[in-house]
């Protein structure tokens, strides 16, 4: 079963490039976290100028008796705040690359169907459609119920929301002293690393990686299953010493590594 | 490629993806979880009985959604048998749920009532700055109040899953069971449920749309007030009720589930392990 939509598209010279779908979950967190924002500004904004405003009009009636003047004050104030509105999504997702900061805390981008990054003019026709997009969740239905996921913005623009792709990330846990003694013990045992797979590797590599966020009860469970395997597979007998299976995982993690070189 | 085939190991869920992989599996399924949920709603009125039933169903959507998760999807009529084993213990945890939520309530009103006399204490001196400072801290109380209680039932959020997942579990290990998975994602599930939340929005402004339309035309009907009229009207806003609740029922059982299948891959490395190589 898929969860997320996926979709392809091939280059001129039959590069076929795979892209994963935003989807509505993440455009939706995005989208929640740049309102935020952007209440935050505008309101901002009309706070600071009904300050600046109201001495203008005040000095103006002083000077000239002309009462127009207010309606000046505010026909700024409703430009300045539809450029805040339409000019957020434009800028940012001009110079960050098809992205917001809302775009970035969910990880998510938009680029062009082609797969390249959006320009200037597609933030610009995404960002003057949205309000099309907000009126009666139109936009909402649309992502949720269309193949690839294209409010009218997207569908106008020529753009699609994709998935950042998490590239592995480096390993950041660190590995105890004990262990990288049991690694050279292990290497001139008759442990046989050529068994053990990439993928049982990448498996106890992202168990290191996420330990700490786990619960102690499951973590002694997990590990000690996941080192039984791992010593059944590198067809070691026995142990050279006495250690957890925290330990043990971390030695056959390095000496993976070092066998490989 | 599928998300979770064996080169792409189960990675923990963006916020975000949780809300999207609910909506997905539902929609897949969109029939079958509809209908169980209307069959959940209508044992509704059965009193006790029904509402053991209705616990159970909910929880039997939950499976199904989970099911799918971890790639080992399941017959309806083979879930309903697992479920109605447990019925009474899904009406049992439900009902001990209630008295915990009832418990954090009135927790939530000691406070507000502690913090509104200290306000009034410090109002009472008559002094701007005392009184500035008592506005303050009962907003800052208000607030941290409101927090607690939330958190506090976060912390259940998953309290049907792993009585309708896991076995050897009854209704209270099955409470504790959530207090233990949801620790420290928290504002993580908040966050899920807001962006959830949004996402049916769409669907309950439509019936409250709907339902408004009816109440008016009623109004106008009522001025020559018979029986039958009244009749008709309650029934089709009952009609309507539960329609709307089992269109929704589902999707809230679909996130939670991936959820707790999200909890559980980060909480205890679900999906973490090597190959089988007995060949």
């Amino acid at each position: 079963m898929h969860f997320f939509n996926r979709i392809t598209h091939q280059t001129p010279e039959s590069v076929e490039l795979e892209f994963t779908l935003a989807g509505i979950g993440s455009r939706a967190w995005a989208l929640l976290i740049d309102y935020h924002i952007l209440t935050f500004l505008i309101v901002g904004f009309l706070f600071i100028w009904s300050f600046i405003a109201y001495q203008v009009v005040e000095a103006w009636n002083r000077i000239f008796r002309n009462t127009d003047v207010g309606l000046w004050m505010l026909a700024i104030a409703f430009l300045v705040t539809f450029f805040l509105y339409t000019g957020y999504f434009v800028l940012f997702e001009t110079l960050w690359q098809g992205q917001t900061p809302g775009k970035r805390f969910a990880k998510i981008r938009v680029v062009r169907d082609d797969g390249r990054l959006v320009s200037i003019q597609q933030a610009v026709l995404r960002s003057l459609l949205r309000p099309f997009d907000d009126i009666l969740f139109l936009g909402a239905f649309l992502v949720i119920f269309s193949g690839r996921e294209k409010r009218l913005g997207d569908l106008v623009a020529g753009t699609i929301v994709i998935q950042t792709e998490t590239s592995h990330t480096p390993a950041n846990f660190s590995v105890s002293d004990s262990a990288s003694n049991l690694m050279t013990q292990l290497l001139q045992s008759e442990a046989d690393f050529s068994q053990l797979l990439p993928d049982d590797f990448a498996v106890i590599r992202e168990y290191l990686q996420r330990r700490k966020a786990m619960s102690k009860q499951a973590k002694e469970k997990l590990s000690l299953e996941l080192a039984k395997q791992t010593k059944k597979i590198i067809a070691l007998e026995k142990l050279p010493q006495a250690v957890t299976p925290d330990t043990f995982l971390e030695a056959v993690y390095l000496a993976y590594q070092q066998d490989r070189q | 490629m599928s998300q979770f085939s064996s080169s792409s190991l189960m990675q923990p869920l963006s916020v975000g993806n949780v809300v999207t992989a609910g909506i997905r599996i539902y929609r897949s399924h969109l029939k079958e979880y509809f209908l169980l949920a209307l069959k959940a709603y209508v044992w509704l009125l059965v009193p006790v009985y029904g509402w053991a039933k209705f616990a159970a169903l909910s929880a039997l959507i939950a499976r199904l959604a989970f099911g799918e998760l971890v790639n080992q999807p399941e017959s309806i009529n083979s879930a309903i048998r697992h479920v109605n084993s447990k019925m009474w213990q899904f009406l049992l945890a439900g009902l001990l749920l209630f008295v915990i939520g009832f418990g954090i309530i009135i927790g939530f009103g000691i406070a507000v009532g502690i913090i509104t006399v200290i306000f009034a204490a410090l109002a009472a001196a008559k002094n701007l700055v005392l009184t500035i400072v008592g506005v303050l801290i009962f907003i800052a109380g208000l607030f941290a109040a409101l927090l607690g209680m939330m958190w506090l039932f976060t912390r259940f959020y998953v309290f049907d899953l792993p009585l309708v997942v896991e076995d050897n579990i009854d209704a209270t290990s099955t409470i504790s069971r959530s207090w233990e998975l949801t620790k420290g994602y928290v504002w993580r599930i908040l966050g899920i449920s807001f962006v959830a939340w949004l996402i049916t929005l769409p669907l309950s402004i439509a019936v409250q749309v709907v339902s408004s339309i009816i109440q008016a035309i009623y109004t106008v009907l009522l001025q020559e007030s018979s029986p039958v009229f009244t009749g008709i009207y309650f029934i089709v806003i009952m009609a309507l009720s539960f329609a709307s609740g089992a269109a929704i029922l589902p999707f809230w059982q679909a996130v939670k589930a991936v959820v707790y299948y999200d909890l559980r891959t980060r909480r205890e490395g679900l999906g973490l392990k090597l190959r089988d190589r007995d060949v």
